[in-house]
């Protein structure tokens, strides 16, 4: 078992342009960080809000995970050498073959520890919450600040286009971080993902013994009608609804978790799906 | 403990006995590619793959993928099905290879049509692998630049250890990109003619493109001569460029490295040294071995053979160590003569025999990714 030791959110729905997020670090940090881009500044405001006023341990791993990386650059390098025959700047190069936004959250909160980059087809927040909690439970690690980072990008269409969502999806950004801990002690919550894809059998096998009052959460990738059937086969559960809206956006779970650990007490059941088979994550704050 | 079942490797270099070979004579001669988008369009070296289909390398992606996955199998499990809990860890400088095509074109006004798998980008490419051969693990794809495969490799490692799979499929994939060379030149990184490792001429490194496999699994499900014994990673947060040149960094990943497998130094049989023939870079890590060595390992460079393979490189030097240790000897560092002044101490002159040993394999990369592990093989 790991245990949530903090949580973090930064989560907005963009309308027209990229919000500027360097003012609002600057306030919050009373640092500038010269030569970032908007997904290296979204991960140094989500990792702050959760490490809060703590000075972390030297050796605190970082696991920061997205579905499509700092698109906008990528985007931005890709129009240039296209349409204006134009070279990446050496900034944006860097930042685009590294996981430099890692390293700018090193730098910012102090920790020379673990610092992976890592992603997943369809459930980036899972795998690198799996990768955590292996290295927490063989005791590689002691401490792991966990980070999901998404940028939502002004050409929507090309957008919602690499995402494989429909033209209708309202596209949100998200930097949503745990602290986790293998120790109990001062602890928010436990959680757990369950590391194999379940079939629809084997969920449902999970679900029908989930005790009274277990909140369940489905991904962006559910419907509506989806989520009513699953809600009325298993009555004994509630449905949770973080309070604050979101668009969508890959790892969106980890705002979920964040959300329920801010707005409720008891157990709730992340579910996620690629279609097929179903990802579970577990979380509770009741007992601790 | 984890055994290492074995490794396959598409490189500039060829296969099977030819890839001895040159290993082993220390000849490696990189092809040469133009930077268009410089006005005089220079030539630089780079270690291709296969030179007769440059324009359109991110087409080759799955078909090189599944190559060393379907050779690496049909070795390993001789001709059946690999076992679906097996998981799929890639590492790759660039996570974005499958944005490339979709986004240029529409940029170009032209419609992508239906992507495949309905999504591109971060996973993409292990995901394709493990619907092509019926996976069910977990997966996991790592973008941390020159440490991307090998932090890849440790961490299916430690996804064996806790159970959560029996088999892990490793890959590291590097192809040449045009913003890559790009970049690299820009920024005045390319040799325009040889590499150097620890060399007082050295002038830069050479990319190079390198597709690789390697299956792990549990002693305790299926036995090899080879282990991985442990290793650590850790950021130094000196510069997102690179490494401290005072070596700091690179000698405490080093130390930790050694802890973390219970090695002590004069157990090391030599060292692959990460040797990109960066004036800097070099200079960092020779600071960094100097501190945490008293007496510095035999070590050696790969990357005057197969060019610096980027994010693919942990797993390709990785296989070739292997095949050549497997194949009794250690190779020679080619173009390290003469040695930086500022160095006592330099890389294997001539090829070494070893037949089995412990070998500490070091990466340090962009974003202070610095990456350490130590293999071993034990006697045949």
């Amino acid at each position: 078992m790991i245990f949530i030791h903090a949580a973090g959110i930064h989560n907005t729905m963009p309308r027209e342009r990229q919000p500027d997020l360097a003012e609002e670090l600057h306030t919050l940090t009373g640092k500038i960080y010269r030569r970032t881009d908007h997904f290296i500044q979204l991960a140094i405001l989500g990792a702050h809000k959760a490490a809060g006023t703590r000075e972390l341990p030297a050796q605190t791993a970082i696991y920061l995970t997205s579905g499509q990386g700092n698109i906008s650059v990528f985007t931005r390098i890709c129009e240039q050498r296209r349409q204006h025959n134009l070279l990446p700047k050496p900034v944006d190069f860097i930042n685009l073959l590294s996981n430099s936004a890692g390293f700018y959250v090193a730098s910012h909160l102090a920790l020379d520890g673990k610092n992976l980059f890592v992603t997943h087809h369809h459930f980036p927040a899972q795998m690198a919450l799996l990768a955590a909690q292996n290295d927490l439970r063989l005791g590689r690690q002691k401490m792991v600040l966990l980070g999901g980072v998404d940028e939502w990008i002004p050409r929507q269409e090309l957008a919602r286009k690499l995402l494989g969502v429909s033209p209708s999806t309202q596209l949100g950004e998200g930097s949503n971080w745990l602290l986790l801990n293998s120790e109990e002690k001062n602890a928010l919550a436990t959680v757990e993902v369950h590391p194999q894809l379940l079939s629809s059998s084997l969920l449902a096998a999970l679900l029908s013994y989930a005790p009274r009052n277990t909140s369940l959460i489905f991904s962006h990738r559910f419907d509506r009608e989806a989520v009513s059937g699953f809600m009325r086969r298993y009555p004994q559960c509630r449905l949770f609804s973080p309070e604050e809206d979101s668009g969508y956006y890959e790892t969106h779970p980890l705002f979920t978790l964040s959300s329920f650990l801010r707005q409720e007490k008891g157990r709730l059941i992340h579910i996620d799906t690629d279609g097929n088979q179903y990802m579970i994550v577990t979380l509770a704050n009741d007992l601790l | 403990m984890i055994s290492i079942l074995g490794g396959e490797l598409l490189s500039s270099l060829g296969a099977g006995e030819e890839r001895i070979a040159a290993l082993r004579n220390g000849r490696a001669a990189p092809d040469t590619i133009a930077v268009e988008a410089f006005a005089d369009q220079p030539l630089f070296p780079y270690y291709l793959i296969d030179n007769s289909s440059r324009v359109a390398r991110a087409d080759h992606i799955e078909e090189y993928l599944q190559n060393v996955t379907e050779n690496l199998f049909s070795r390993q499990f001789s001709g059946s099905s690999p076992p679906a809990n097996t998981g799929v860890f890639l590492g790759s400088s660039s996570i974005d290879y499958s944005l490339t095509r979709p986004i240029e074109q529409i940029i170009d006004g032209l419609d992508p049509g239906k992507l495949p798998g309905n999504r591109v980008g971060g996973g993409f490419y292990a995901d394709r692998i493990m619907q092509r051969f019926g996976l069910s693990g977990p997966s996991l794809t790592y973008n941390t630049a020159c440490t991307s495969s090998i932090n890849a490799f440790m961490d299916a490692a430690a996804m064996l250890e806790c159970r959560v799979i029996d088999y892990a499929l490793v890959m590291g994939l590097e192809l040449s990109l045009p913003v890559i060379v790009e970049g690299f030149a820009l920024m005045q990184l390319l040799s325009p003619d040889v590499l150097r490792p620890f060399g007082q001429k050295r002038n830069g490194m050479i990319l190079g493109e390198a597709v690789s496999a390697v299956l792990l699994c549990r002693s305790d499900t299926r036995s090899s001569n080879w282990h991985y014994l442990g290793g650590e990673s850790c950021c130094e947060i000196h510069s997102v460029a690179g490494s401290d040149p005072g070596g700091k960094g690179i000698a405490q990943v080093i130390r930790q490295s050694l802890s973390d497998a219970q090695v002590s130094p004069s157990e090391l049989t030599a060292l692959k040294a990460h040797g990109t023939g960066g004036e800097l870079m070099d200079l960092a890590e020779m600071r960094g071995m100097e501190m945490a060595f008293t007496d510095i390992p035999d070590y050696f460079s790969l990357k005057p053979y197969i060019g610096h393979t980027l994010g693919g490189c942990g797993l390709a030097e990785l296989v070739l160590l292997m095949e050549c240790v497997d194949n009794g000897f250690i190779p020679a560092t080619p173009h390290a003569e003469p040695l930086d002044e500022q160095f006592t101490s330099p890389p294997v002159r001539t090829n070494m025999d070893v037949t089995h040993g412990r070998f500490m394999l070091n990466y340090f990369g962009f974003g202070g990714n610095n990456t350490s592990c130590i293999l071993e093989k034990t006697k045949p």
